[in-house]
């Protein structure tokens, strides 16, 4: 077990920089989600922590000790660092006991012992009623099982996970967001978790670093990330989101149409004037309520029952709309006129995506 | 958690650092060495001697300045790549769907069709052309007395000795390339792939044609590249069949450059050039149209055996799928078995005529057969074996980008096999009869000489395995700790051995048949049976030559049963295996 | 076919003799190998002369390389362009090779001992002693045993029954071909050639061809075609037969030498005495080919001075082939 240190880290493919200088600490035993849309470099990353390419610039130190740099890579089978892949790669000429015992059998454990962690990792992962099944005769979530045993066996310092539940229905996907946490949890094995799925991300995670454009946009904890974004990006990549344009009057002040709202300003933007957003989630948007500051009148749209909730589309000028996710109970009809109200202690003023000061 | 690695993890890291290093050093040194020897020095010696005189052996532009100015050396070149290209789209067409057929649908007769083509493949295209002679000659080719006799008309129905008699018995005998690239392509694709393209509605037409062709082009691909060379160098089938119309190919015109005084060595390696430059483009060509897309799929799950169910176009099928079969293998080989199996071949298949003496004659009593069949088999095992090795290993660097000048490599294994036989054969003399490096009359010299040969096929057919097995299942071993080496044999190895052996098979039997690279470097102690069969033909015994020719055929199908046997008995077992584990 | 068995009979019949009483025989004994290279003869003839040789000769390692005859010279060619000779004994049916190779100084002159028994004719046609006659090789007419009339000379090979039934090899490929082009040029002229032309014949590769031809019935007679191979068609049963040309059949001399850097040298000149014993003018005689001594008659009763022969003069034979060969393809194609 190590913490994992990255430094200025960047990878260009050509004229293509797929990471430009990112910096990340994953203190020893944590589980760091990278979380992110396709193409917004972290799977480059994971390549690099992994070892199987060469960083452009810039370097990677587990356990204080240089793995990765332009001048040197450590090889992957050094390093100490297991890798589980979206798509699954299971050996399929292997059982399952041979896909995990692989890697034991490396290392020259004695036979007592090389028995002892197989089972180990079979039952870690609930796979000893099919230890000795081919891949083919395994469901996708039992093969991704055996992918996560194999990698455990071997007691890695470092667990990678690349989308590793991107593959799996909806149904064992949730399901195995919690499995991948209690065996981190049990095992206390340094992870970096790699997804596209702020879901798992949210719950798997203790920190997440939420990744564009080859540069870590925000690097906190779920909750950080969820209720305190770093950007408008950042808002709107995990969970749902309003962005409504407006122009920024005054620090803490935006107005949108003929109406001024106030929020924490989190915009960094030093001038008075410019255009920026307010982001609020649909959640937090009431309906029907005036509650002194913050109301705008609006039009409803669209009504829509999702059982646990209603989301209600307003229009609150021309050609802004914003969504709210109301009660049940309240039945909002299309065409109907509303107020809405934005709680200020919810809402937050960011640049506009386009003029976010580059990073 | 007690980490198993061990206590200073940064010394084992530069230590792993450095031993993995120093591992791929020393592979890539031998291997660099080796390919040195077995293609740098011969083609260096081809090209140097392309560039001397015949006469006065002195440095010189003149050979290639001949081919350019001399319009009776363009024609041959025209000629070649007309029948080149033929050849490569009539065996595409026929191949490719005869594959199909075969790995995919419920036909009748597969094996038989996939056993007779593996038999089209043993055969010398000479001893093919010869067959085709006997049925198709316009007087007196069995089908024409035939059809004379049906039709009451006086004029023949086929004349072999045409450019489109050489077109199609070169397109039959080259067709297995492309059945057996493209059928091993299909068996490794996952069935899901098909599948998921049939739930959404497209028919069988319609997925063969999105999915099905898109996805075996890489090998459709190879299939057409090594037909078309095929096409340019087979010497025996336009010899014997274009002669007579007195049309020149280019290995007929280097034989002619072979009979002067003194043979124009040197200028028949110059004329060689054009073709490495026509091969060039080729692959050049291959690599446009397959740009940069990926075909790794073996993934999770391995393939079902489910199959395309034909209904009534089972019969038509089949008729398709008879034709090389019967072409190219059942009518040929029953002129020739009449032929062994008489006493006097002029007689005809008459009961007095027949007799048993020839097969009892190669087997029993003539030292030089009994010798030749063992070299034939020992050479062809052996030589297959290092082309496999070599050919995987440098399969391995371009496809994995090991190294940066990949590339390179991979041009170098793939020149010789656009070179014909007896040029190589000379390049093979001048690299290995002289010190230090002295191999003359040895079998290494020419085990040596096939593995560089045919090293391009053993090259692609690795390639489009190693396409079909993805990374990912290296890495994850990678990532267990297993060293890159430990990886190629645990894991990678293990993948592809379905196709290692239809790979093996693809050099060992043109191996068996290959005649010109052979022919300056055999001696009396080291002949194959290609060499012989020549000779006797030379010397006009036809029976002996065909009763030759029939035992070649046999020594290289109970070759193909029992590598076929090997494999399927340990599918078999593995499939035994899993579903004992699956009992419980 | 009793080919095997008379290959055993006449291998017994032969004495081996004693090296105390033939120094050459000692010298070659000494040197223990004869690397044969050989395109003169077929197959069959040259392992029961290779056979003979061993019986009669014990002690002497013998292999035999046969190939055809361009093949065999191509390849001594490289042999000494690299200085690795393996090669005793060259046997080919070209003049030329032999031309070639005493310009580069590279077979060495020695004179047979049995020499004198070979016909007058072919005794010495080397003045510099370095090559001898090692075959002789006639080329005729051979028809299929259906034609009742076959031509009787070269120049009835051009009435009107023929057209399209003509088979013949092509000069560029066999050189029995190309001193029949030479030969029938001088006697004829290129008017033989363009009438030839108009008579359509199929042009194999080598003059084995027209045997093939005429035994699967797709011609009915061969110009420029084997003697002895048809011969030896016949005698197995083939319906073949072989009309001597009343003007002249072509003869063509295969030769044989010993190469100056021959690993074996003694052992080559005890193989080319040998040619011309008894026993192998025997094998020949067998097999349907001239033989080489004027004591032993040829298959059949036959001998050199019962046929009519022309052999082309030797003087100007390469530019005279390669004048031939470009004739050829101007006219027959």
């Amino acid at each position: 077990m190590s913490d994992i240190d990255i430094r200025q880290l960047s990878k260009s493919y050509g004229a293509y920089q797929a990471l430009k200088s990112i910096d990340l600490n994953i203190p020893n035993g944590a589980l760091l989600a990278l979380l992110g849309p396709s193409g917004c470099g972290k799977s480059t990353t994971l390549q690099l922590l992994a070892g199987f390419d060469t960083p452009s610039g810039g370097e990677i130190r587990a356990g204080g000790e240089l793995i990765s740099s332009p001048q040197r890579v450590v090889p992957p089978e050094r390093r100490g660092i297991s890798l589980v892949f979206q798509n699954y790669a299971v050996w399929p000429h292997k059982t399952v006991a041979e896909n995990v015992a692989f890697g034991l059998h490396l290392r020259k454990l004695s036979r007592a012992e090389l028995e002892a962690r197989l089972s180990k990792a079979l039952e870690a992962v609930r796979l000893t009623p099919l230890r000795e099944r081919y891949p083919f005769e395994l469901s996708g979530g039992q093969q991704q099982r055996v992918a996560l045993a194999r990698a455990l066996a071997v007691e890695p310092r470092i667990l990678l996970l690349d989308e590793p539940l991107s593959n799996l229905d909806a149904h064992l996907r949730e399901e195995m967001r919690f499995e991948i946490r209690r065996v981190h949890d049990e095992l206390g094995i340094t992870t970096v978790y790699v997804t596209h799925d702020q879901g798992e991300a949210l719950v798997t995670a203790d920190e997440v670093a939420v990744m564009q454009g080859g540069i870590v946009q925000q690097l906190g904890s779920p909750e950080d990330i969820f209720e305190r974004p770093s950007n408008a990006f950042v808002a709107s990549f995990i969970g749902s989101n309003n962005e409504i344009p407006g122009r920024r009057e005054a620090l803490g002040q935006l107005r949108v149409a003929d109406t001024l709202l106030h929020a924490e300003d989190r915009s960094g933007l030093p001038s008075i004037g410019t255009k920026a957003v307010l982001c609020i989630r649909p959640s937090r948007v009431r309906l029907g309520e005036a509650g002194g500051a913050n109301n705008l009148n609006g039009v409803v749209r669209r009504s829509a029952y999702l059982g646990e909730y209603r989301d209600v589309l307003i229009e609150i000028a021309a050609n802004t709309t914003l969504r709210a996710f109301v009660s049940p109970h309240l039945r909002p009809q299309p065409g109907e006129s509303v107020q809405v109200h934005l709680p200020p202690e919810h809402c937050q003023i960011f640049a506009t995506p386009d003029d976010a000061p580059a990073r | 958690m007690a980490s198993s690695l061990p206590m200073s993890a940064a010394r084992s890291a530069l230590d792993g650092y450095r031993r993995h290093h120093a591992f791929r050093l020393i592979v890539l040194v031998i291997l660099l060495a080796v390919l040195a020897l077995l293609i740098v020095q011969p083609l260096g010696w081809i090209v140097f001697n392309s560039f001397h005189d015949d006469d006065t052996g002195q440095w010189t532009l003149r050979n290639y300045v001949q081919i350019f100015a001399s319009t009776s050396l363009w024609a041959p070149l025209f000629n070649s790549l007309l029948l080149a290209t033929a050849v490569a789209v009539i065996s595409t067409l026929l191949g490719v769907p005869l594959a199909w057929l075969v790995a995919r649908t419920d036909m009748p007769m597969r094996g038989f069709i996939r056993l007779f083509t593996m038999a089209a493949f043993v055969t010398p295209s000479f001893i093919g052309a010869l067959g085709w002679i006997l049925l198709a000659a316009p007087n007196s080719g069995w089908l024409n007395v035939g059809w004379r006799v049906l039709s009451g008309t006086d004029w023949p129905l086929l004349n072999i000795y045409s450019m489109i008699g050489t077109i199609f018995v070169c397109s039959i005998y080259t067709v297995p390339y492309t059945f057996t690239l493209v059928s091993s392509a299909l068996e490794e694709m996952p069935v899901e792939l098909e599948d998921a393209a049939t739930t959404l509605g497209s028919g069988v037409v319609r997925t063969m044609r999105s999915v099905t062709i898109p996805l075996v082009m890489p090998a459709v691909l190879v299939g057409f590249i090594l037909s078309f060379i095929q096409g340019m160098t087979l010497f025996g089938v336009p010899a014997f069949l274009l002669t007579p119309s007195g049309t020149l190919v280019v290995t007929t015109k280097l034989a002619e450059f072979y009979q002067l005084f003194p043979p124009a060595l040197y200028m028949s390696a110059a004329y060689c050039m054009p073709l490495i430059a026509i091969t060039g483009m080729l692959f050049y060509a291959r690599r446009r149209i397959l740009g940069r897309r990926q075909f790794t799929t073996v993934g999770g799950k391995g393939r079902a055996g489910r199959k395309i169910r034909l209904r009534a176009w089972r019969l038509p099928a089949l008729a398709f799928a008879l034709i090389v079969p019967v072409t190219a293998v059942v009518m040929p080989y029953i002129a020739i078995v009449l032929v062994s199996l008489s006493r006097a071949w002029g007689l005809g298949p008459v009961p007095s005529n027949l007799t048993l003496h020839w097969y009892r004659w190669a087997i029993f009593e003539n030292a030089e057969t009994q010798r030749a069949i063992v070299n034939s088999l020992v050479y062809a095992g052996v030589a297959a074996s290092f082309c496999m090795m070599i050919g995987i290993l440098v399969a391995y660097i371009v496809e994995r980008k090991l190294l940066r000048s990949a590339g390179l490599l991979a041009a170098l294994v793939t020149i010789p096999i656009i070179i014909p036989g007896i040029v190589l054969s000379v390049g093979f003399f001048s690299a290995y009869t002289r010190q230090p490096l002295n191999l003359y009359g040895t079998a290494t010299l020419i085990i040596a000489a096939f593995v560089a040969t045919f090293l391009p096929i053993a090259y692609s057919q690795a390639g489009s395995i190693l396409k079909g097995i993805s990374p990912d299942l290296e890495r994850a071993a990678r990532s267990v700790g297993a060293s890159e080496a430990r990886t190629f044999a645990s894991i990678t190895a293990p993948l592809m051995r379905g196709g290692l052996v239809a790979g093996w098979l693809l050099v060992f039997i043109p191996i068996m048949r290959e005649l010109s690279v052979a022919i300056f470097l055999v001696s009396p102690r080291t002949n194959v049976m290609t060499t012989l069969i020549y000779n006797y033909k030379d010397g006009g015994n036809y029976e002996a030559v065909c009763a030759a020719s029939a035992l070649l055929l046999f020594a290289t199908l109970i070759v193909v049963l029992l590598s076929r046997f090997v494999t399927e008995g340990a599918a078999y077992r593995r499939r035994n295996a899993a579903s004992l584990g699956a009992a419980p | 076919m009793g080919g095997a068995a008379g290959l055993a009979a006449s291998a017994l019949r032969i004495s081996p003799v004693s090296a105390a009483d033939d120094a050459l025989y000692a010298a070659a004994k000494k040197e223990g190998a004869l690397n044969l290279y050989w395109g003169s003869y077929e197959q069959k003839t040259i392992e029961e002369i290779r056979d003979a040789f061993k019986a009669k000769y014990p002690g002497i390692e013998v292999s035999l390389l046969r190939q055809a005859s361009q093949t065999i010279f191509t390849r001594l060619r490289l042999e000494i362009q690299n200085d690795a000779v393996q090669c005793d004994s060259i046997g080919t049916t070209n003049l030329l090779h032999y031309k070639d190779l005493q310009k580069l100084g590279a077979i060495q002159p020695f004179k047979p001992a049995n020499i004198d028994m070979v016909p007058e004719a072919f005794r010495s046609i080397d003045p510099e002693n370095t090559y001898h006659v090692g075959a002789i090789s006639l080329t005729t007419i051979n028809q299929s045993s259906s034609v009742a009339a076959p031509p009787a000379s070269w120049t009835a090979l051009l009435d009107a029954p023929w057209v399209n039934q003509i088979t013949t090899g092509s000069p560029a490929f066999s050189g029995d071909v190309a001193s029949w082009v030479v030969a029938i040029r001088k006697k004829y002229g290129d008017d033989f050639l363009r009438a030839f032309a108009k008579r359509k014949p199929k042009v194999g590769q080598s003059n084995v061809d027209t045997v093939t031809d005429i035994l699967s019935g797709e011609r009915k007679v061969g110009s420029a075609a084997p003697f002895s191979y048809s011969l030896t068609q016949q005698a197995a049963g083939n319906p073949i037969g072989v009309t001597v040309p009343s003007d002249d059949a072509i003869l063509n001399l295969g030769l044989t030498a010993v190469p100056t850097k021959a690993p074996h040298p003694n052992a080559g000149k005890l193989f080319t005495d040998f040619l011309y014993s008894v026993e192998v003018s025997n094998i020949l005689a067998k097999n349907f080919w001239p033989t080489l001594r004027t004591d032993v008659p040829w298959a059949e009763g036959r001998t050199l001075q019962s046929i009519k022969w022309y052999r082309n003069p030797v003087d100007n034979l390469a530019a005279e082939v390669a004048e031939g060969i470009a004739k050829w393809k101007e006219i027959i194609g």
